[in-house]
């Protein structure tokens, strides 16, 4: 596999049939949905590091320390993280606007994944097959720092599923 | 990965984009056709492949000369927007018309004869073939769509391991081998693809007449379509 321009495909595409295009086909749905996909979505809007950071800069987070700090660099208590956890989740379940519930959400996951990052603790109920797979969509849709710690979370959720 | 890459390259929606470039003069026009041509000629060979007229000359010929003479006309998209319908569907009606006249022009050279008043004849459901066919087209357009994304994101690398994964079946073991990152890094990148695709099957349904909140049933209903 080469990092060239598109020719170096077009072999390929053009050898698709019927069948390999309706597996290729599925990839275009949206739904069902999943609170994640739609966090997912959120987190690769354009600025959407800027509001990951600010919906991590209130409540539990802040009063711990700064929330870069607490979640990227591992410098946090395993009891903490679980505290910024519940608060998220909190904030899921008592918002009054999907922006506020995806923020909750995102709180949540990012606990998380700092806790498998930095303490190789899975600290909620999901079990680490689908926390992997959950961590991998997410990653792939945030930015820079944030996505690089969700990606590391999941390869600690697929080393804690086996 | 920078705010940029995470952008789409496409409009609200691509009926929109066909609409706004209708409008924008012979260069609009001419891009307009060339997306059509990208998705709809081979359905539309396919088409007549499959019926009575094969006679008439090469697929490649027939289904070029049609859309050089529909789509020179400045109202024929704008009768498809009106119409409601599936642009694939609109096509096919209008390729038919055109085999027809075809037909009736070579009668007047009598080289037709006594066909000229014959319907034309489809072996099988056309508009089942014509689907199974755009199904294949559509998923080819959207991927030349999508690498071009990511290449001006970027995000060359991500497509690659994308098209090796999806297309080729390699796993993302051997690929994190490949491109020196983890298993879950190649995962990752391959899933930031996948988004890219995933939009761009979509802007090119919406293209095709889909509204936005029936594109995942118009996927359904060509994913269900029988393939023989």
């Amino acid at each position: 596999m080469t990092s060239s321009g598109q020719t170096s495909h077009i072999s390929v595409y053009d050898s698709i049939g019927e069948s390999q295009a309706s597996t290729l086909l599925r990839l275009g749905l949206l739904g069902p949905r999943r609170p994640i996909d739609d966090l997912a979505d959120r987190l690769a809007e354009p600025g959407a590091a800027h509001w990951l950071d600010s919906v991590l800069e209130i409540g539990t987070t802040a009063s711990i320390g700064k929330p870069r700090s607490i979640l990227l660099m591992g410098e946090t208590a395993l009891a903490d993280l679980v505290k910024v956890k519940d608060e998220g989740k909190r904030r899921y379940r008592m918002a009054d606007t999907a922006d506020g519930r995806l923020g909750g959400l995102a709180i949540y996951f990012v606990a998380i994944a700092s806790g498998l990052v930095h303490h190789k603790q899975n600290i909620c109920s999901r079990p680490p097959d689908v926390l992997h797979a959950a961590l991998l969509d997410l990653a792939a849709a945030a930015a820079g720092h944030w996505s690089d710690m969700l990606t590391r979370a999941a390869a600690t959720a697929r080393t804690l599923a086996t | 990965m920078t705010q940029q890459t995470k952008q789409d390259v496409f409009p609200p929606t691509m009926s929109t984009w066909i609409a706004l470039r209708m409008s924008d003069g012979v260069e609009g026009r001419n891009e307009v056709n060339r997306h059509i041509m990208a998705v709809y000629d081979w359905p539309l060979r396919v088409y007549f492949m499959g019926t009575s007229e094969r006679w008439l000359g090469e697929p490649e010929d027939i289904v070029g000369g049609f859309f050089a003479d529909r789509l020179s006309r400045s109202e024929f998209l704008h009768e498809w927007r009106a119409s409601g319908m599936r642009l694939r569907r609109w096509l096919m009606n209008a390729f038919c018309f055109y085999l027809m006249e075809m037909r009736r022009a070579r009668a007047r050279d009598r080289r037709a004869g006594e066909l000229e008043h014959e319907p034309i004849v489809f072996n099988g459901s056309p508009e089942a073939a014509v689907d199974r066919a755009f199904r294949v087209s559509l998923v080819r357009e959207a991927l030349r769509v999508a690498q071009e994304s990511c290449e001006d994101s970027g995000l060359a690398s991500h497509w690659n391991i994308f098209v090796a994964h999806y297309l080729t079946g390699r796993d993302y073991a051997d690929l994190s081998r490949e491109f020196v990152v983890t298993p879950e890094r190649a995962a990752v990148m391959a899933r930031t693809a996948a988004r890219k695709f995933r939009a761009a099957v979509r802007e090119l349904l919406a293209g095709d007449g889909t509204p936005d909140q029936e594109v995942d049933q118009e996927i359904l209903s060509l994913i269900e379509e029988p393939t023989s």
